[in-house]
C-alpha cells in the first residue's frame, strides 16, 4: 500500500524574505494539501510597546526596505488619528505623492526584476540563468527601462524625503519639509519616458496573457475575494477611502471605513506560521479568503481614476472576462495598470498648484487613546493600529501587512500548481519553478531581509508518512 | 527621465554601509569627510549609500573612475587597502539591493556595454554593533582613507591640466 509523503520546498527564492513550501500527499499520491510556511519572527507589535507613537513612524518603516514608504504612511495616519486632527492640504498632497513614487519604483522593481525572468526567459529555462542578469543579457533595453523608471520612483522619494530608502518624510500631524520647485519641475520632465516604459510594461504583459491563454486561465485559478481600499467613485485610491470587500463575481460584498477593520477581518493562527491569517469575519476560516494588492485592488474596483489606467483597465476586463480574473498570474498585469494608474496620479499631484505650499504639519499633543491608519501599499492593503496611554506611550500594537491578507490565497495557489503538477506521487518536471512563480506573483513580503534574484539553494524532500525521508531532489 | 545632473562626473566616489552599524558606516563617513574639499569639484560626484544596487549602475554609466568604499571586517596591513575591481561576467545571482562591487560592473558592461577603472577602497572596521558614530581605531583609519582617496583624486586633477 502507498504511503503517505510529504514534499518540502526550501527556500522559495525571488521574494521578499524566505520561506518554505510543504505539501502533503495522500497514501495514494495525490495532493492531500498545501502549507506556505513563514518561518521568520520579527516581533516588531511587542517592542513598539512603550514607546512613544510618535517614534512609531520611524520605527515602523525600517519593517521593510523595500516599502518603508507605505508603514511610515500608514504609521503616520494611525498617530494623525491619535492626534486627532484632520492634516493640511499640502501635506496630504505630499504624502500621496511620495506614495506614488513608493508604488511607481516597488511595482518597476517587481515586474522587471523579479517577475520577468520567469515571463521573458519562461518556465522552464535553465535556473541558472532565469534571473534579472538573465533578462539583461535576453533584453537589455527593456531591462535598462525598467532600472530607469524604478530610478524615477526612487527620486520621488527622495525629493521629499531626502534619500531613496527610509526617507525621513512623515510625522503626526504631517510631513517634515515642503516640496521644492526645482525638484517638481525636475521630475515633471521625467514622465514622459515613465510613461513610455509603463506602457511597453503593459503591451508586452497584455500579449503575454494573450499567448498563454491555456496556462494563464488553469495556473493557480481559484475563487476568492477581492479587497482594497476605494474612493467614492468606486476606483482604487492607495492612499485613502473606504475598505471594499468583492465577491469572486466582483459585486460588492461589504463597504466600510478602515478604522471599522476590527468588525469584518478576523485573523486565524495555525501553529506552523509565523504569518497570521486574515479572514473575512462573515465568511469565516477559510471560506472568507480574499485577495489584496494589484489584483485585489483592480478587481474590486468599478473602474479606475486616471484616464490612460481606465483605458488599460477596460481592456483588462475584456480579456479577463470569463474566469481570467481568479489566475493568480493576473497579479502581473493589474500591477502594471496600477503602475500606468499610479504615474498619472503623481504627474496629477507635481500640477497641483498647492504641491510647494508650505503648510505641511500640525503640532499638537494627543487627544485620544486609539488610531488606526490603513493604506494600500504596492503589495495590498495595510492596517497599523495603536492604543497609547495618557502620556502617549503604544500600549498595544497591531499590524496587519498586505502579505498577511494574502496569506490564505497563496496556500490555495500553492495548492492548485501541485495539485496540477503531483499525481500518483509522480512530481511533473517545472513544478518547482511554477510553485515559486506562484507565490512570487502575490510579490510578497515576508521580512525584507534578503531580496535574492537569482538561483538560490532549491530543497525538494519527500517523507513517507511516518517523515522518514525517502527521496531529495536538490538545486544548488 | 531627466539625466542626474551627477552622472555627467568622471569621476565617482561611492562610500556604503549602514551608520547605524557603528564602523560599517565607514563609507558614507568618508565621502562626508571628502565632500569639503572636493563637493565642489565638477568632474568628481560623492554619493553615499546603504548598499549598492542596480540602479547605481545606471547612474554611473558615464564614468571614467568609480571609487568604492567599504568597510571591511578583515585585518587590512595599515587598515586601508586598494583593490582593482573586475567585473563578474556571466550569469550569477544577484540582489534587488545588495550587489558585489564586481556584480555590479559585471551587469554595467552588459547593459551599457563599458564600465569605468574601478577601485574598491576597503577601510578595516572593528565594531559593528547596534550605534552611530565610528570607533576610534576605524576613525583613525577612515582619516587615512580620506586622505588618499583625496590624493588620488587631485592627482587625476592635475593630470587633466584643470
Amino acid at each position: 500500500m502507498a504511503e503517505a509523503r510529504k514534499i518540502t520546498i526550501n527556500p522559495v527564492s525571488r521574494v521578499e524574505g524566505h520561506g518554505k513550501v510543504v505539501i502533503h500527499l495522500d497514501a495514494e499520491g495525490e495532493v492531500k494539501g498545501a502549507q506556505f510556511h513563514v518561518t521568520q519572527f520579527r516581533g516588531y507589535e511587542r517592542f513598539c510597546e512603550g514607546r512613544p507613537f510618535e517614534e512609531m513612524p520611524a520605527i515602523t518603516q525600517r519593517i521593510c526596505g523595500i516599502c518603508p514608504v507605505s508603514h511610515q504612511l500608514a504609521s503616520a495616519k494611525a498617530c494623525d488619528a491619535i492626534l486627532g486632527v484632520e492634516i493640511p492640504a499640502t501635506a496630504k498632497r505630499l504624502r500621496d505623492l511620495m506614495h506614488m513614487g513608493q508604488f511607481i519604483q516597488s511595482h518597476a522593481l517587481h515586474f522587471f526584476y523579479l517577475a520577468s525572468p520567469d515571463l521573458l526567459l519562461g518556465w522552464d529555462s535553465d535556473p541558472a540563468k532565469r534571473n534579472v542578469v538573465g533578462v539583461i543579457g535576453a533584453f537589455p533595453d527593456l531591462a535598462k527601462k525598467g532600472i530607469r523608471l524604478r530610478k524615477f520612483g526612487q527620486e520621488i522619494i527622495k525629493a521629499l524625503g531626502g534619500k531613496k530608502i527610509h526617507p525621513a518624510f512623515a510625522v503626526p500631524g504631517g510631513v517634515m519639509n515642503p516640496l521644492a520647485k526645482e525638484d517638481r519641475d525636475s521630475l515633471l520632465r521625467g514622465f514622459e519616458e515613465a510613461y513610455e516604459t509603463a506602457q511597453i510594461g503593459l503591451d508586452w504583459i497584455k500579449g503575454w496573457v494573450e499567448k498563454n491563454l491555456p496556462e494563464v486561465r488553469r495556473f493557480a485559478t481559484y475563487s476568492s475575494n477581492y479587497a482594497g481600499l476605494m474612493d467614492e467613485k468606486g476606483c482604487p485610491n492607495m492612499y485613502d477611502g473606504k475598505f471594499r470587500v468583492a465577491g469572486p463575481d466582483r459585486k460588492v460584498l461589504v463597504e466600510f471605513d478602515p478604522s471599522r477593520y476590527l468588525d469584518f477581518i478576523g485573523e486565524h493562527v495555525e501553529p506552523w506560521s509565523y504569518l497570521k491569517f486574515p479572514f473575512f469575519k462573515p465568511q469565516g476560516y477559510p471560506d472568507g479568503c480574499y485577495r489584496v494588492g494589484p489584483l485585489g485592488r483592480v478587481n474590486a474596483a468599478d473602474a479606475m481614476s486616471t484616464p490612460k489606467a481606465d483605458q488599460a483597465l477596460r481592456a483588462y476586463r475584456s480579456l479577463a472576462q470569463g474566469g481570467l480574473e481568479g489566475s493568480t498570474l493576473m497579479y502581473h498585469y493589474t500591477r502594471m495598470i496600477e503602475l500606468l494608474n499610479c504615474l498619472e496620479r503623481a504627474e496629477a499631484l507635481f500640477k497641483d498648484p498647492g504641491i510647494c505650499g508650505k503648510d505641511t504639519r500640525i503640532t499638537t499633543g494627543p487627544s485620544r487613546e486609539e488610531g488606526v491608519g490603513v493604506i494600500e501599499a504596492p503589495r495590498g492593503t495595510l492596517i497599523h493600529h495603536y492604543q497609547v496611554d495618557a502620556h502617549g506611550a503604544i500600549r498595544k500594537a497591531n499590524l496587519i501587512v498586505a502579505t498577511g491578507h494574502n496569506n490564505i490565497a497563496m496556500n490555495r495557489s500553492v495548492e492548485a500548481v501541485a495539485k496540477e503538477y503531483i499525481h500518483k506521487g509522480e512530481v511533473r518536471e517545472g513544478f518547482l519553478n511554477r510553485v515559486e512563480g506562484a507565490i512570487r506573483c502575490f510579490d510578497p513580503c515576508l521580512s525584507c531581509s534578503t531580496h535574492a534574484l537569482g538561483q538560490m539553494p532549491l530543497l525538494v524532500q519527500i517523507f513517507d508518512r511516518d517523515e522518514r525521508l525517502v527521496a531529495e531532489l536538490k538545486r544548488d | 527621465m531627466p539625466a542626474a545632473k551627477s552622472e555627467l562626473h568622471s569621476t565617482w566616489i561611492v562610500g556604503y554601509g549602514n551608520p547605524h552599524r557603528r564602523d560599517d558606516g565607514i563609507g558614507p563617513y568618508i565621502v562626508e569627510q571628502l565632500s569639503g574639499d572636493l563637493g565642489r569639484e565638477r568632474d568628481i560626484a560623492l554619493r553615499s549609500l546603504h548598499q549598492l544596487d542596480p540602479v547605481l549602475a545606471e547612474e554611473v554609466q558615464g564614468a571614467e573612475v568609480l571609487i568604492l568604499v567599504d568597510a571591511t571586517v578583515e585585518s587590512v596591513d595599515r587598515g586601508v587597502r586598494w583593490t582593482r575591481v573586475e567585473p563578474k561576467q556571466g550569469h550569477s545571482a544577484c540582489d534587488t539591493h545588495h550587489l558585489s562591487p564586481s556584480t555590479l560592473l559585471g551587469l554595467m558592461e552588459a547593459l551599457y556595454g563599458r564600465r569605468p577603472t574601478t577601485w574598491l577602497v576597503s577601510v578595516q572596521g572593528g565594531d559593528f554593533g547596534f550605534g552611530e558614530g565610528l570607533s576610534l581605531e576605524a576613525q583613525e583609519k577612515a582619516e587615512r582613507a580620506s586622505s588618499e582617496i583625496l590624493d588620488f583624486c587631485l592627482r587625476q586633477i592635475i593630470d587633466k591640466g584643470h
